[in-house]
């Protein structure tokens, strides 16, 4: 059994239990019981989907398919999901759509989904943390075009309190520091949406610049991949010798 | 007035093959490799019909040249767009047909039909 049988039956096989289970639960009476086991359904759910993309793109049979992409459309499609859980903790989600409209980026929808996802859902982490009475919480998202890149910054704003101070805190599985929180939030998320990032030819930077702002750059290149000097499909190449022959008769009969 | 033919790919092999089907078909031939300049090549040439590939790197795919291309008010009715693609997927015909692409060619497409759809959408010289 391969690795990616297993994780066929981790997404197959384990996470729709969970599922059901929380589906279930809409049935009983509310509770607070049973408000604490959907939270706790829905984030084992997200975990093992999220263990599952992460044991795949750092595996060694990682296939980047090539969708085509809209960023917006996309972002604006994770924020809706991820707007129940903004709202809950308290962060107002700032989307600034861009002046002109964007070029589609080429690569595996769902794994870009799931770096976005990562990447907010990374800001509203540490946005939430050592509140303050009073303090404003948001995460803002912009977009640059630049030459043949599009930028894509999410900065959350407010009291955080995530401080990378290299790139090896990045490193998934990478063992949390004993005493700290820090070492352990990082772990998930912004490994994985960099890896990912990495993976479709972009790259992810990390400002941590004061204490009250974070900011995520990620760098993706438009359209398809560089392929210039790649030799033609032989498909391509096949299909043409096979009429090359009907080809030329055509050409006889319009020089006659 | 001679026709003219604008062929994008970002694949130079793919570009050499249509140039060398669309030799003898009274034709002038251009090319561009990325969708940034195509659409400036087609908006200084005017061509008579534009072979287009969607997938290609840059600031542009093929999609956006044909939509450019297609609500340009001197280019929409004049200019045929012909989309060359490996994407056959119902969503991938849909987005063509949201541009108004003329026609849609499926990768690996033969010579003959390529010609055809050609006749079949310019009117010969």
């Amino acid at each position: 059994m391969g690795l990616r049988d297993i994780l066929e039956l981790l997404r197959d096989e384990v996470v729709p239990p969970v599922n059901y289970f929380t589906s279930r639960l809409a049935e009983v009476p509310a509770s607070v019981a049973t408000s604490l086991l959907d939270v706790a359904g829905q984030a084992l759910s997200q975990r093992l989907y999220r263990l599952a993309d992460l044991v795949e793109v750092f595996g060694d049979d990682i296939i980047v398919s090539q969708d085509r992409i809209e960023l917006l459309v996309l972002l604006k499609s994770v924020c809706s999901e991820l707007e129940p859980r903004a709202h809950s903790m308290g962060v107002r989600v700032d989307l600034q759509e861009p002046a002109q409209s964007l070029p589609p980026i080429y690569g595996n929808e769902r794994l870009i989904r799931r770096a976005l996802y990562e990447c907010l859902d990374n800001a509203f982490i540490h946005s939430r943390k050592e509140v303050v009475a009073g303090q404003k919480l948001r995460v803002e998202i912009r977009f640059t075009l630049s030459g043949e890149h599009v930028l894509l910054s999410v900065r959350n704003q407010g009291v955080t309190q995530l401080a990378v101070k290299s790139q090896d805190e990045l490193l998934p599985f990478a063992t949390a520091k004993q005493g700290t929180e820090k070492g352990s939030t990082t772990r998930w998320g912004l490994p994985l949406v960099q890896r990912i990032v990495g993976l479709h030819g972009g790259n992810m930077r990390l400002n941590t610049a004061d204490e009250e702002t974070v900011q995520v750059l990620l760098e993706f290149p438009t359209g398809a991949p560089q392929r210039g000097h790649v030799r033609m499909d032989i498909a391509q190449a096949q299909r043409y010798a096979h009429d090359l022959a009907q080809l030329m008769s055509r050409r006889k009969k319009e020089a006659a | 007035m001679k026709r003219s033919a604008l062929i994008v790919d970002d694949q130079t092999d793919i570009r050499k093959l249509i140039s060398i089907t669309m030799e003898g078909e009274a034709f002038d031939l251009h090319e561009a490799d990325n969708g940034v300049d195509a659409w400036h090549v087609a908006q200084s040439l005017r061509p008579t019909v534009v072979l287009l590939d969607i997938m290609m790197p840059g600031g542009m795919d093929g999609y956006q040249v044909c939509e450019k291309i297609k609500t340009d008010p001197i280019l929409k009715d004049f200019t045929k767009v012909i989309l060359l693609t490996a994407r056959a997927q119902k969503t991938d015909l849909e987005k063509g047909a949201s541009v108004h692409c003329d026609a849609y060619l499926v990768k690996p497409f033969s010579p003959l039909e390529l010609l055809e759809t050609i006749d079949r959408l310019v009117a010969p010289a």
